[in-house]
């Protein structure tokens, strides 16, 4: 194996760089999203990227300038607009962030200094007609709600030189991060995955089995 | 629907993941080893319930 130390350093974290490999994810933290995040997990590391999410934000820096920084360092942002309805705690609320996050990222791919390439995703057809019309003549990739319909559309949204990325390939990432995150969770002492050390792991160990695939 | 945005950067290393990701080489193989255990490890038992029932079985209950 290559010492790290002789790798090419990539050049992930420069704003600019339209060799980017980082996916800012845009995704509710709840767990009834728990099989789709796994799910994105599983999907964006098939095709040699890496996601990147909010949930590794310092709470001593002001956390909208370390989104619209992490969110520079992403050569491509997934957006999933599945969970737009209102939480059930009261006060009854809609949940904002994913929009708003979609907006900085719009405006970031107009008018930032980076090329930045946006996708939506959503659970239901039509529904972000309704929910976020100013999005109409957008293609929105609409996975159903499964994980399986989620590897689908991201094969409609992406494809990779030289590496064919099958749905089964990223069933089977999916399946592992499934199988192991009892343990993972075991270990960070967290009780759910939407932990930044859980984060983590589950993007090296999805790596680590993609490396295993080929 | 747009064409797929073809994917032209090159693909990071374990290592280069796990640095970026603030991931300690040790954390590294200690992964490296929960993903052979998984894949090592035998299927899981059927549960009795969705056992599939026997001719002997079936005749056991035939006629009662």
């Amino acid at each position: 194996m290559t010492p790290p130390e002789l790798e090419p350093p990539l050049r992930e974290t420069a704003p600019g760089d339209a060799d980017s490999p980082g996916v800012f994810l845009n995704l509710p933290y709840d767990d009834a999203f728990q099989d789709l995040y796994l799910a994105y997990i599983a999907g964006v590391c098939a095709f040699g990227l890496i996601p990147k999410a909010t949930l590794g934000i310092p709470g001593s820096e002001r956390r909208l300038e370390r989104i619209l920084s992490l969110m520079q360092s992403c050569r491509y942002s997934f957006h999933d607009l599945s969970r737009v309805q209102l939480a059930d705690n009261p006060p009854l609320t809609p949940r904002f962030n994913m929009p708003f996050e979609l907006g900085m990222a719009v405006g970031w791919a107009r008018w930032g200094t980076a090329p930045h390439t946006w996708f939506v995703f959503e659970s239901q057809k039509w529904r972000t007609l309704k929910s976020l019309s100013d999005l109409g003549g957008t293609d929105v990739y609409i996975h159903d709600g499964t994980p399986r319909g989620l590897f689908r559309e991201l094969s409609n949204a992406l494809v990779r030189t030289g590496r064919q990325i099958t749905v089964q390939k990223m069933e089977t990432i999916y399946m592992v991060l499934q199988q192991a995150l009892p343990a993972i969770l075991h270990r960070a002492g967290a009780p759910s995955p939407f932990a930044a050390r859980v984060f983590a792991d589950l993007v090296v160990l999805a790596r680590l089995v993609s490396d295993d695939l080929l | 629907m747009r064409r797929p945005v073809q994917i032209d950067a090159p693909i990071p290393t374990v290592h280069q993941v796990a640095r970026m990701m603030g991931v300690s080489p040790k954390r590294v193989k200690e992964l490296a080893k929960l993903l052979e255990n998984l894949k090592n490890r035998k299927p899981a038992r059927r549960h009795d319930a969705t056992r599939v029932r026997t001719s002997a079985a079936r005749n056991r209950t035939r006629g009662r």
